[in-house]
């Protein structure tokens, strides 16, 4: 069974603001690391809004880990899909780190062991346990974005979105979240990774979606997706900087991701 | 991205060319003469003038709506309350079991609801025609200090600015499970997760917003070339004080005796 199914799904703002017409939005996606890539204004937050109710799809259905989400709320959702927003400062409001990490669950009802342990858990792998006592605006930005997806993480959801989560990332912070995300994948999650950051989504992503002016134009594994240069480049983005110079030096397959490159690199010598 | 707490009308009319002091004095002569004025005929005939006017300026299909909305609850709310309550209710109109609803009170609560009608008519009269930028530009050209006309133009850009921060802010508590609907206990509980994010964010919004006023010269005591001039005819200035007569008038001829 797929964590996420989409079937024909529209959706209009007020106003009659369309941003998925007919025939909708079709998609399913099983657990692993998937980004959703595509241009700015291309509906990226707008479906994962939809994922958890925030949105409400004018037609069609969407059900995630085997859940309709029509016949559910927002706070019941939230149990299933784990939603790291992309600027932290819309959610901090606790006076520890801790405690807003604990927000989530404690919201949910859990029984305060099972919330202590799914926050240690995340502290640890976001790497904040140092900072479990510090005053979340005591921390840089980027801190605040770590706490945003440690609160992400303590939900325990089997989905989880995380909105430009690479956004004022150092080269450092991106390898840790490139582990987290692999961490992730492996306890079965479904991991959604909204980017413009396409040297992230290669090395961290193995499948992608596009979705330009509303119409999702693939779905599959990265390696395939960066291999249309045309459809990339249509969605507003670019290649990673080492597909791009694999494409200049004419390594085929394109290389997708520091390794591969290195891999193409190291059998042409 | 915020449009600013504006609503303004795009249109080319007569109204909408005029000096925005113009129309800031018709406003007001309008709501003066509204409350000044002793029957319900005559505030009819002034509700019935601004009515001519926002037809006169296309803007009376977006009027009615909102005018509706905001008057239906207002109206019914003083029907209820003065026609049952009114200390002067001696006259049934319409028996209803026990209570009664009194002609003296519905007399009032009508007076009342067309006053309000004549000064929520020339508000939206005024921001449907007028940009508020323009409001403040003619403020400033009349000697009102840069600063104040920022602080007027930027609270209107603010408020919506906020509107939309708190939209985020209660998007980003209940994806992490925090029931906003339901019980007045509920919602409570839901106030303070939602209000600190957006005073701090706001305090800070305020911060970046003067240092990025600073560091563009925003201080500086310079002579300030003005973006736009608003044409200010002699015609509109005998206007306004025409109109800013009608009120001593008005006052002057109740005390005479206007009925």
């Amino acid at each position: 069974m797929p964590d996420l199914r989409l079937e024909q799904v529209t959706f209009a703002y007020p106003g009659d603001v369309r941003v998925f017409g007919p025939p909708g939005l079709t998609l399913e996606l099983k657990a692993g690391a998937t980004a959703l890539v595509g241009e700015n204004g291309a509906g990226k937050t707008t479906l994962t809004k939809l994922l958890n109710g925030l949105l409400r799809p004018t037609t069609g259905n969407i059900v995630v880990a085997g859940q309709p989400v029509a016949e559910r709320t927002v706070a019941q959702m939230a149990a299933l899909v784990g939603y790291a927003f992309q600027n932290p400062d819309d959610q901090l409001f606790q006076r520890t780190v801790y405690d807003e990490v604990a927000f989530g669950p404690r919201a949910m009802k859990r029984p305060a062991e099972r919330v202590a342990v799914a926050v240690k858990n995340a502290l640890e792998r976001c790497g904040l346990s140092q900072e479990a006592k510090t005053h979340p605006h005591d921390l840089g930005l980027p801190d605040r974005k770590w706490v945003t997806i440690a609160s992400a993480l303590a939900a325990e959801s089997p989905v989880v979105v995380l909105d430009e989560p690479t956004l004022g990332q150092d080269w450092a912070a991106k390898g840790r979240l490139k582990a987290l995300v692999k961490s992730m994948v492996d306890s079965d999650r479904l991991v959604l990774i909204v980017t413009h950051d396409l040297d992230f989504v290669a090395e961290a992503c193995s499948r992608t979606v596009v979705l330009t002016r509303g119409v999702i134009r693939y779905v599959g594994p990265t390696i395939s997706a960066f291999a249309d240069e045309g459809m990339i480049h249509e969605a507003g983005l670019d290649l990673p900087s080492t597909t791009r110079l694999g494409l200049a030096l004419g390594f085929q397959p394109v290389p997708v991701g520091e390794g591969a490159f290195l891999r193409a690199i190291g059998s042409k010598r | 991205m915020p449009r600013g707490l504006s609503i303004y009308a795009e249109g080319n009319s007569a109204l909408h060319r005029a000096h925005p002091f113009t129309k800031g004095t018709l406003t007001l002569v309008a709501i003066a003469i509204g409350f000044i004025a002793p029957s319900l005929a005559w505030v009819i005939a002034v509700a019935v003038i601004l009515l001519g006017l926002l037809t006169l300026a296309d803007v009376i299909r977006r009027f009615v709506p909102v005018a509706l909305g905001i008057l239906l609850p207002i109206t019914l709310l003083l029907l209820i309350v003065q026609g049952f309550a009114n200390p002067a209710n001696r006259t049934v109109f319409f028996p209803l079991g026990p209570l009664s609803l009194y002609r003296e009170g519905l007399a009032v609560a009508l007076l009342a609801a067309a006053r309000i009608f004549c000064l929520i008519s020339a508000t939206f009269l005024l921001s449907f025609t007028t940009r508020p930028a323009d409001l403040a530009e003619a403020m400033m050209q009349r000697g009102l200090s840069p600063r104040f006309g920022y602080v007027v133009q930027s609270a209107l850009q603010i408020i919506p600015q906020s509107l939309e921060s708190a939209a985020r802010i209660r998007d980003a508590q209940r994806a992490r499970g925090l029931e906003t609907e339901g019980s007045l206990l509920l919602r409570a509980r839901a106030y303070l997760p939602l209000l600190l994010p957006l005073v701090l964010s706001s305090l800070v919004a305020t911060q970046e917003r003067a240092m990025a006023l600073e560091v563009r010269g925003f201080g500086l005591s310079v002579h300030r070339y003005r973006r736009v001039v608003l044409p200010d005819t002699g015609v509109q200035r005998a206007l306004r004080w025409f109109l800013v007569a009608l009120v001593p008038l008005a006052i002057g001829a109740r005390f005479a005796g206007w009925r």
